[in-house]
């Protein structure tokens, strides 16, 4: 018997080591693709020029560029690959389906009406262009208005309905009703407000002042200290909710808890930088497969920093260094994430049922 | 002075004939017969009109973006004359024409310009228009709101019944909503002045109008008197000025910076008064997406900065993105933007007696970029955003 | 009345079912039963009738619709969540499937209601994980995902699962389906060494009846609405097996409390022999639709014995001989036809 407890012992220590390599390396690389995102885009910086913006603080047009367009939209991106990639953990976990994201609850989909109400208007009386004297403000209200309405709707169908397949189902149902009334909207709409709405769904890191970008990082650590608390929670419910309750979890809670957190998460982002979509798909499996654990207080960190570099990843390329033109955001990522969900797909096959 | 001015002339006809034998090389089609015709379209590149003896022939040339050796042809007959022989009658047009329901404020305008307002029965967007004329009609209910593009209104045209329908396509001629209104038996002609580059070229459009509305002599001669304007006013700055200032159009929405490439509508005006578009070495179709920064990088040097949006007070322009502020044109206070003429539900002029007298929008661009040639003028489309 | 002490789970006009808005659909009437310390006890009854139902309900998963249910005495509407946790355990026939988790995962889920708000396992959780493990005979495997385990392995990692959740009372929906021969009875062996040596009560539901009536200490039926609690052969003396399955083609034999398909009475042999062989082969006869007579009139079969090693069928004047029960029936099935 001893030898068999060494042997546990042994495997734990082994993963262990394991583990403290991977989170090392995913560090090392989010440092790295956040210094790239800062430096790398149409202007090219020497080795000099990098020094002088830190330790010489001069007026120059590049210091400019670095401290008032780089670093927040570095910022921006960090905190939106972490929002999202968080939220659609935990609903993978929470709907036990590898399909799942922050948008399987209808969120961005509600974020969209909002928005859409103000750019598309009532039959165009408002031209798009008299909302930028009222700022970006408006926009990012109206977008938390819609997702927060959609969050509690689902808040208060969960605790009457008993199947968590049932709110899924809901869920999709809602978002693809909001579209079809947004639809609607953007049908009776001219022309400039039309793409004025486009240009919304495309997503866009660059847009922030400090001041939302100090509300956005407000949100996500709120939602960020949620979603660690719940990590027990999950763990429990990626047992099935019977399994969970058996062994003491508050069922209806922990949808509450989770549901809270990913709206937070999901909602701001989609609030401040549009719907950005696959980041929320694609990242929980890249992490799953990178750590090999089912253990979510692992598993949370970990997405969080995975989310991060694929994000920067993804606005290191939509700023088409070298060029100066852009991409829109929303398209870079899902171009980056349809691969890995393919992958999963596939992956699949060859175990039967795994997930 | 005169001797200058003499010297300036002769270049400019030097000018309008390389203009004239470039056009004609880059159209692509061979006219026929160009000695029949006695109306020769200079500088727009989207139209040509012959005239025959019993008939008028227009050809709009390539309608839409991206259209690539589309032409389309009619034949505009004289009321009450018979049909002239081997021509397709699904072609033809009956002039003058007495009711018409078209899609921009380009069309009314010039209608408008040529004395017909009257004729305009329906329109898209009655909202936009400017001219107190017309929007008391509208108002009255004499102009219909037709709608727009694949949300047009048929029934309410086929109501109306116009001789003509002009529109502007946004996409190629399969679209469902032309074939449908041609079906119920109403005549549909496109008009492709929006897709015209050069502000002269695009006023030479009124000339399509006179053809429709047998008002030629009318239209050539508000189109004469416009090149001539123009001109004057164009080799006058170009032989005053000693530096040209550089100018930012625009304003961003979200993170990109929709930029109007160097060889459109504006971006010709602005070089035309003796400016600098900092864009003004770029080729494009459609405006460019350009990254947030890049803008910014750039317009550092600019001078002044125009057609900002609708911003009508300078505190709108941090509210759009705080970086904004920054810039040096924004600092000096050289905002102008050509909403000087607009109506509470967004109808501006600019967009619509503007293309009609591009001379007045070059006056007035002229006057911004170079106050000290034109300390008297005061500026018309434009305003100075306080 | 002084309470047993050992009763670790009872309850009392306990009105199972489900409740649809205002609507309350109890599926049987109120049912009374209780269970001891160390006991185990199989829930058997005919499909549907609501023995999951009853297991949730025990278990606190589910509501129930009236009546109360007691563990070691205190109602089951004073527990809090967790402390029910640590009361009961659960097990369904539902599979869990969780993409990486290892064994050791699996059954460190079972200290949920011991650990801290964020979960830490410490090291006396450790300990009770890797106990449970090795009572479960699951060392060896402690490190492999579960989703590369055969189907007896799972289970018995789930029963891990349940033993470091150190309850008293183990709750267990048929442990044994989808298990082979050699899964099963290391199943049933390992819920007898708990019940027995570790002093678990282990209630569970099966369709296996021979398993029901050797192994539980204790049975409660469900059977028209009603449940029966007792011993298995207190039961049967009570004949309420006899009409468990109203069935015409079910007959229950109450002296060895085993079930049997009636066959189509084909007629009656009247058989010499003793012992072994004349158990099987009456056996194989009752299989092929005959009953055994005395009668002198009917036909008879002589079994082997001695160092005759044939079967002797005299019918008449007609002697037949026959190697084997087999070649005898199959004799017998074409000479005397099923009358259509």
């Amino acid at each position: 018997m001893k030898a068999e407890h060494q042997k546990i012992a042994d495997s734990f220590k082994s993963s262990g080591k394991r583990l403290r390599i991977v989170f090392i390396s995913l560090l090392i690389l989010l440092v790295i693709f956040m210094v790239t995102d800062v430096f790398l885009g149409s202007v090219s910086f020497s080795a000099a020029d990098i020094f002088n913006v830190f330790f010489h603080k001069t007026e120059s047009p590049l210091n400019t560029i670095i401290f008032n367009f780089r670093i927040p939209k570095a910022l921006t991106a960090l905190t939106v690959g972490i929002a999202l990639s968080l939220s659609g953990l935990q609903m993978q976990t929470l709907f036990r389906n590898p399909m799942a994201g922050p948008d399987v609850l209808g969120i961005s989909s509600g974020a969209s009406l909002g928005v859409a109400f103000v750019i598309l208007g009532f039959s165009g009386n408002i031209s798009v262009d008299s909302l930028r004297g009222l700022g970006n403000w408006i926009l990012i209200a109206a977008s938390w208005i819609g997702a927060g309405t959609v969050m509690i709707l689902i808040m208060s169908i969960s605790s009457r309905v008993r199947e968590i397949m049932t709110i899924l189902i809901i869920g999709i149902m809602l978002s693809s009703g909001i579209s079809a009334i947004v639809t609607i909207m953007q049908y009776f709409s001219a022309e400039s407000m039309l793409k004025a709405y486009v240009i919304w769904t495309m997503g866009s890191l660059g847009n922030l002042t400090s001041d939302q970008l100090n509300v956005l990082l407000i949100c996500i650590s709120g939602g960020i200290v949620l979603s660690l608390v719940s990590a027990k929670m999950l763990n429990a419910i990626s047992l099935g909710e019977n399994y969970a309750a058996s062994i003491g979890l508050n069922v209806k809670l922990s949808r509450a808890v989770i549901f809270a957190s990913t709206s937070i998460l999901a909602g701001s982002v989609t609030a401040f930088c549009g719907p950005i979509g696959f980041i929320g798909i694609a990242v929980p499996h890249i992490s799953r497969i990178l750590l090999r654990t089912s253990d979510h207080r692992i598993l949370i960190p970990g997405t969080i920093i995975t989310g991060g570099i694929i994000m920067l990843i993804s606005d290191i390329i939509s700023q088409l260094p070298g060029s100066e033109s852009v991409l829109p955001v929303n398209s870079v990522t899902s171009l980056i994430g349809i691969p890995v969900v393919i992958w999963v797909i596939f992956r699949n096959r060859k175990y039967s049922g795994v997930f | 002075m005169a001797l200058r001015e003499n010297r300036n002339l002769r270049i400019q006809l030097l000018i309008c004939l390389i203009v004239l034998i470039s056009c004609d090389e880059k159209r692509g089609i061979k006219t026929t017969d160009k000695s029949a015709g006695d109306y020769q379209i200079k500088l727009a590149r989207r139209l040509e009109i012959e005239k025959h003896l019993d008939y008028t022939r227009v050809t709009i040339i390539n309608p839409w973006q991206g259209a690539d050796n589309v032409n389309m042809t009619y034949f505009l007959v004289k009321r009450g004359s018979g049909l002239p022989p081997g021509i397709d009658i699904a072609k033809v047009i009956t002039v003058p024409v007495e009711k018409i329901v078209c899609m921009s404020t380009t069309h009314v305008a010039m209608i408008s310009a040529l004395g017909e307002e009257n004729s305009i029965a329906g329109m898209s967007g009655t909202g936009f228009i400017y001219s107190d004329v017309l929007n008391s009609r509208a108002k009255a209910g004499l102009i219909s709101d037709v709608g727009y593009e694949a949300n047009l209104n048929k029934e309410m045209i086929l109501k109306i019944m116009p001789d003509i329908t002009m529109i502007y396509g946004v996409g190629s001629e399969s679209s469902g909503y032309v074939g449908k209104i041609e079906e119920l038996g109403i005549k549909v002609i496109y008009n492709a002045d929006y897709l015209e580059t050069d502000p002269l070229g695009k006023a030479e459009w009124i000339k399509l109008f006179g053809a429709l509305y047998c008002r030629e002599n009318l239209a050539d001669s508000i189109f004469n008197s416009e090149v001539q304007a123009y001109n004057n006013l164009k080799s006058y700055v170009a032989g005053k000025i000693v530096k040209k200032p550089r100018v930012l159009l625009g304003l961003p929405f979200r993170d990109t910076w929709f930029i109007s490439p160097g060889n459109s509508f504006v971006s010709r005006l602005i070089s035309d008064a003796g400016g600098e578009y900092i864009w003004k070495d770029t080729k494009s179709s459609v405006s460019m997406p350009v990254g947030l920064e890049n803008v910014y990088l750039k317009a550092l040097n600019a001078d002044y900065w125009l057609n900002i949006g609708t911003v009508i007070t300078k505190n709108e322009i941090p509210a759009v993105d705080k970086r904004l502020s920054e810039l040096p044109c924004f600092r000096s206070g050289n905002l102008y933007n050509n909403n000087n003429r607009v109506t509470e539900e967004g109808g501006n002029d600019f967009w619509e007696s503007g293309t009609v007298y591009p001379h007045l929008i070059l006056n007035d661009i002229a006057t911004i970029l170079h106050p000290d040639l034109f300390p008297a003028n005061k500026l018309f489309y434009y305003r100075q955003i306080y | 009345m002084k309470r047993d002490p050992d009763e670790i789970l009872s309850f009392c006009s306990l009105r199972i079912g489900y409740a649809e808005g205002r609507k309350k659909n109890a599926l049987l009437s109120p049912l009374t039963a209780s269970a001891r310390r160390g006991e185990m006890i199989a829930l058997i009854g005919k499909n549907g009738i609501g023995k999951s139902t009853l297991l949730r309900t025990l278990a606190g998963l589910q509501l129930s619709l009236g009546g109360d249910i007691t563990y070691s005495g205190k109602s089951i509407r004073e527990y809090s969540r967790t402390d029910l946790a640590r009361t009961i355990g659960y097990i369904s026939t539902e599979i869990v499937k969780v993409t990486n988790m290892r064994v050791y995962d699996l059954v460190a889920m079972g200290r949920f209601p011991y650990t801290n708000w964020f979960g830490k396992i410490d090291k006396s959780d450790h300990e009770k994980i890797t106990d449970s493990i090795e009572k479960t005979g699951m060392s060896s495997l402690s490190w492999r995902f579960i989703s590369e385990l055969s189907d007896g392995e799972r289970q018995k990692a789930m029963i891990a699962r349940i033993l470091a959740q150190d309850t008293g009372i183990l709750v267990m929906d048929e442990p044994t389906a989808f298990l082979d021969i050699g899964s099963k009875f290391e199943i049933l062996h390992l819920m007898h060494l708990l019940s027995q040596k570790n002093g678990k009560t282990i209630i569970f539901s099966t369709h296996d009846l021979n398993v029901a009536l050797s192994q539980a200490d204790k049975i409660w039926l469900i059977a028209d609405d009603n449940i029966l609690d007792g011993a298995p052969e207190d039961l049967m003396l009570q004949g309420a097996f006899d009409h468990l399955f109203d069935s015409t083609s079910v007959a229950y034999n109450s002296e060895n409390g085993t079930y049997s398909f009636i066959s189509e009475n084909r007629g009656e042999v009247r058989v010499s022999g003793e012992g072994i062989m004349l158990h099987y082969t009456k056996k194989a006869l009752n299989r092929a639709g005959f009953s055994i007579s005395e009668g002198e009139v009917h036909p008879f079969l002589r079994l082997p014995s001695g160092s005759c090693r044939y079967w002797q069928f005299m019918n008449g004047d007609s002697v037949m001989e026959f190697g084997s029960l087999y070649e005898f029936i199959k004799w017998i099935n074409a000479e005397m036809p099923l009358s259509t």
